[in-house]
């Protein structure tokens, strides 16, 4: 029997060595960089947001310019929950995931309907819609100065949240690992499959059976979960959430990670959110004008040149070593 | 016998290592972590955060209580508040600071008061003006001023004046909010008659429709709080272009500093601010601060609220360093002893209030006018002295 | 009454600043078939360059602003050939990652060569001031600015309707393989439409200057209001955008004189309901349902 390339669909279950090198090497940072914890802990935060963001774009090719919608929502219900007396983190992040979950099967029938420039724009209203309320609602988000004196009770009862984050850190990582594997199971299920299939040609999906609008709601739910658990886990390693979870920026600094990293492999998010995040820490150092010349320069270049981003780069780099694909 | 040599030679080099420790970690410089805007929107903010501290540093050497003093500065580019906190904890944690200052929005300094209570690290707010962040930490020590002081007295400024139809015009956001409540309930608690108010989005750039209503709503005095820049000149020109900065008292509070004053046209002539700076004072702190400004950071930089504000955060931070010399610094105690301290600042003569950690100082009404040379500048009419800040709730 | 003639006046003139920008994405997009988020990039050139010849180099106000224009329609004409052109055969997500990347670097220049803060545009004392109407007085500037609007968008409306030129437009538009098939040089065309487009933004840019201040981030900041008028217009429709720029124009002014504490809500709320109503455009008759 011929082996089955390496990125067949196939081959998605089970673990790759480079998913687990990646873990290790999270770990070790913790290690290796003991004071750069709470930085490792915002990347591995945007890492969970751009896996959800993958989710809708690579796999169901819905391009939304929303997506903080969902991420601030669960924010600032982990907010809410905390000065409410909720403390324990771990049941808020569930129930975080889930209330941007509902608000997504609210939306995604209206919305999903739309394609191309329509679907563009209408995310995009709704973002600064969303935005715009929840700036005006002072009563329920602090308005612009944010919810602050938010207290978590120690993890698992035992891990305390002191200075440092170490804490945060593992705890987030822990998230990570639990969030990646599940949307592996999901994009490698039929589920996913049809998916990718209604990315590649709705008509076609439809002739065949496969009604468009469920599968691109639920894929849109799932998606929605995700951002709002990375949410709360954003208000619980700041032990802060202001307006910028909802603002326009984190919506195309999402994407704009998705496509550095590599889009519609689940890897691109392990990649370019940490890429995207160290970038930008280095080019705060130099003059900042350049940041947005150089994130528009390597967008122009990725898309032009390697659509796989630097996943697709890696890859090519690495099969023109072996001598070709095999 | 080698043995008990070797021995003692080693005891002998350890106490001598350890005798030289101990005063050496007594001459250590000490870290003060500076996080403000240094770039993005807010830069000309962050920067005068950085001219007043050199300018502090030039007149007043870099040594404090016999340590050398370091300063650490980190760039939140304004625009996150929890990258601020990110930075201070980095300070702390890995910079090991033993002091902070800047931030300067009210939410980035309401991000870090967990890690300055953690590390019990006096803050020094520079500008900030929100009146709940005292509460947020004992060891904040503000710089600026209340929000609501300025706008409390134009009310009563106003209706002295004779003014009794107000309305007030700020910029939607928490410190635009506190100034209207403020001077709505003062100037009504003083007699007078609000005729309206409107509250202005952040990102407007036609500003015409807001002067329409103004105009529309007659009053004979108008509040307004704005950011500075872009926003005051833009809604300036609208009022202008209504008519009505001929018509009516307009006061404001930094939206017109004389840094600023050049984006504007003549029309700003007459336009009344009250703020606790005076630029152009003659007192020799002041004339001090100018003088290094002229000399070092461009002909057109004055004295304003941001570099005044970090200038006193150093003196503060020489001043705790100067009584805790010999030991160790201890925070918590150091903001302690400087309740009702008493100094000379560019501004005036200031006292840190035991009751809220702010500053007891004078305020300034002053009016823009333009001189036999054509430039503008604001002249002070009026000052208020010594107004005590509003105890916290 | 005097509340109706200040949205009227102030809102017309406003919208019609937006349907000169918008008129030039209309064009592009409907011919050119590409989504190209960064019309608002050349908006702002056109504004930028403006100022800098009045103030650098001492330009009166018609001259700098004339001159802008056309050397935004060359910059436009450059990128056309240089980074449009590839784009023609790639799919939505494509054109959207690289106008958006286009929109990053063209902000990123601005601010390295004017600053982060706003370029305010000194007026021509005879355009400063206000025109007394008889009702109410309004501003000399913005009555200009819709004379202006007015005769440029007439001017168009006779090239593309009398016009043999606008013929061939109109007909590569609906068809371009056909077009193609009749003879109509369309690579040429499509250059001298972009060319078009960007001209008119920069002249939009330019004219609104004092409505809508230059800063870096100018192309982001409008781009959704301009998306706004496009995609309700549907691809194409000239005349469509007209009136949609109007009731943009008018909605975005009355809402901010009769609601100020909403700002910008009414306006997406209006799209958002009108968009998941009318996918293909306020004026264009609606699809029959179905397949894409």
């Amino acid at each position: 029997m011929t082996a089955l390339p390496s990125d067949s669909i196939l081959m998605r279950h089970g673990v790759r060595r480079g998913e687990v090198a990646w873990l290790l090497l999270a770990v070790a940072c913790a290690f290796v960089f003991p004071e750069y914890l709470s930085v490792g802990t915002s990347v591995l935060v945007m890492v969970i947001l751009v896996l959800s963001f993958d989710l809708l774009l690579g796999f169901s090719g819905v391009l939304s310019f929303g997506h903080a919608i969902f991420f601030g929502l669960g924010a600032y219900v982990a907010g809410w929950l905390s000065l409410a007396g909720w403390t324990e983190p771990i049941s808020a992040v569930l129930l975080a995931g889930l209330a941007a979950a509902l608000l997504a099967l609210v939306l995604g029938p209206f919305v999903l309907r739309l394609t191309g420039l329509p679907l563009l724009m209408v995310t995009l209203a709704l973002g600064v819609l969303v935005f715009e309320a929840a700036h005006k609602a002072t009563g329920l988000t602090g308005g612009d100065d944010g919810l602050s004196g938010i207290r978590i009770a120690p993890v698992l009862g035992v891990f305390d949240w002191g200075l440092g984050g170490r804490t945060g850190y593992v705890y987030v990582l822990a998230w990570g690992v639990l969030i990646f594997a599940l949307l592996k199971r999901v994009v490698s299920s039929p589920f996913g499959v049809a998916l990718q299939g209604i990315r590649e040609n709705p008509g076609r999906m439809r002739l065949i059976g496969n009604a468009v609008l469920p599968h691109l709601v639920l894929a849109y739910a799932i998606s929605a979960a995700v951002a709002g658990m990375a949410g709360a886990l954003f208000t619980q390693s700041n032990a802060f959430v202001g307006l910028g979870v909802f603002a326009l920026d984190t919506s195309v600094d999402v994407l704009v990670m998705l496509i550095l990293g590599g889009i519609g492999s689940l890897h691109g998010a392990l990649i370019g959110a940490p890429l995207y995040m160290l970038l930008k820490h280095f080019s705060s150092q130099w003059n900042p004008f350049y940041w947005m010349l150089l994130i528009g320069v390597l967008l122009i270049a990725v898309v032009m040149f390697g659509r796989g981003g630097a996943l697709g780069i890696a890859r090519h780099a690495w099969q023109g070593l072996r001598g070709g694909r095999r | 016998m080698k043995n008990l040599l070797l021995r003692a030679a080693a005891v002998l080099c350890c106490a001598g290592t350890l005798a030289f420790a101990a005063p050496a970690g007594a001459q250590e410089p000490i870290k003060i972590g500076f996080v403000g805007p240094y770039t993005g929107p807010f830069a000309v903010a962050g920067q005068s955060f950085r001219q007043g501290i050199d300018a502090y540093r030039a007149i007043h050497g870099d040594t404090a209580g016999g340590r050398k003093v370091e300063l650490i500065y980190r760039d939140s580019a304004g625009a996150d508040p929890t990258l601020a906190k990110r930075l201070a904890e980095e300070l702390v944690v890995k910079d090991k600071v033993a002091m902070l200052g800047g931030f300067y929005l009210s939410p980035e300094v309401a991000a870090a008061a967990p890690v300055a209570n953690a590390a019990k690290t006096p803050l020094f707010i520079v500008n900030a003006a929100t009146p709940a962040l005292m509460k947020m930490s004992p060891l904040f020590l503000r710089m600026g001023q209340a929000i609501n002081q300025p706008a409390e007295l134009a009310a009563s400024y106003a209706r002295q004046s004779g003014k009794s139809k107000g309305y007030v015009a700020v910029a939607d956001y928490g410190p635009g909010h506190l100034v209207e409540q403020a001077f709505m309930a003062r100037f009504a608690g003083e007699g007078g008659q609000m005729v309206g108010n409107v509250r202005i989005p952040l990102n407007t750039a036609d500003f015409a429709p807001f002067a329409e209503r103004i105009a529309n709503a007659d009053p004979d005095v108008l509040q307004i709080f704005l950011p500075p820049g872009a926003a005051s000149v833009g809604f300036s020109k609208a009022l202008a272009a209504r008519g009505l900065t001929k018509k009516i008292m307009i006061i404001g509070q930094g939206e017109a500093e004389d840094s600023d004053l050049p984006l504007f046209d003549d029309s700003i002539v007459g336009f009344k601010s009250i703020i606790y700076i005076d630029a152009n004072a003659t007192n020799p702190e002041n004339a001090a601060l100018s003088d290094w400004l002229k000399k070092n950071a461009g002909a057109n930089a004055r004295p304003n609220s941001f570099n005044i504000g970090a200038f006193d955060a150093m003196h503060l931070a020489y001043k705790m360093l100067a009584d805790q010399a010999g030991k160790p610094f201890n925070g918590e105690a150091a903001v302690k002893a400087l309740e009702g301290y008493s100094f000379k600042s560019p501004r005036g003569p200031v006292t840190i209030d035991p009751a809220t950690r702010e500053l007891v100082q004078n305020f300034y009404l002053r009016e823009v006018v333009k001189g036999e040379d054509g430039v503008k500048r604001n002249k002070v009419i009026k000052t208020w002295e010594r107004v005590q800040p509003v105890a916290m709730k | 009454m005097s509340a109706l003639a200040f949205i009227l006046l102030y809102g017309i003139s406003y919208g019609l600043v937006l349907c000169l920008i918008a008129l030039g994405l209309v064009i592009t997009m409907g011919l050119m078939r590409i989504v190209n988020l960064a019309h608002g990039a050349f908006a702002a050139m056109g504004g930028y360059l403006a100022i800098t010849l009045m103030q650098q180099q001492g330009w009166p106000y018609a001259p700098a602003v004339a001159a802008a224009v056309v050397g935004v329609a060359a910059i436009g004409v450059l990128t056309e050939r240089l980074l449009y052109v590839r784009l023609y055969q790639r799919p939505e997500l494509d054109q959207v990652l690289v106008t958006i990347g286009f929109n990053f670097v063209v902000i990123g220049v601005f601010t390295l060569l004017f600053g982060p803060n706003v370029l305010s545009i000194t007026l021509p004392p005879a355009l400063k001031g206000n025109v007394d109407l008889g009702f109410r007085e309004f501003e000399v500037y913005r009555l200009m600015t819709a004379a202006i609007c007015v005769g440029v968008i007439g001017v168009l409306w006779w090239i593309f309707e009398r016009t043999l030129v606008g013929a061939k437009l109109r007909a590569a538009v609906d068809n371009r393989t056909m077009a193609q098939a009749m003879g109509i040089n369309v690579p040429l065309l499509l250059s001298a439409t972009f060319a078009l487009g960007c001209a008119l933004a920069a002249l939009g840019g330019a004219l609104g200057a004092p409505m809508l201040p230059m800063e870096p981030m100018w192309p982001l900041k409008y781009l959704v209001l301009v998306l706004v008028v496009v995609a309700l217009s549907g691809h194409g429709q000239v005349r469509a955008s007209v009136g949609v720029a109007m009731i943009v124009g008018i909605a975005e002014t009355a809402g901010r004189y009769l609601f100020p504490q909403f700002g910008a809500f009414f306006i997406y709320l209006l799209l958002i309901a009108l968009m998941v109503w009318r996918q293909d455009g306020l004026f264009v008759p609606r699809r029959a349902a179905g397949v894409a």
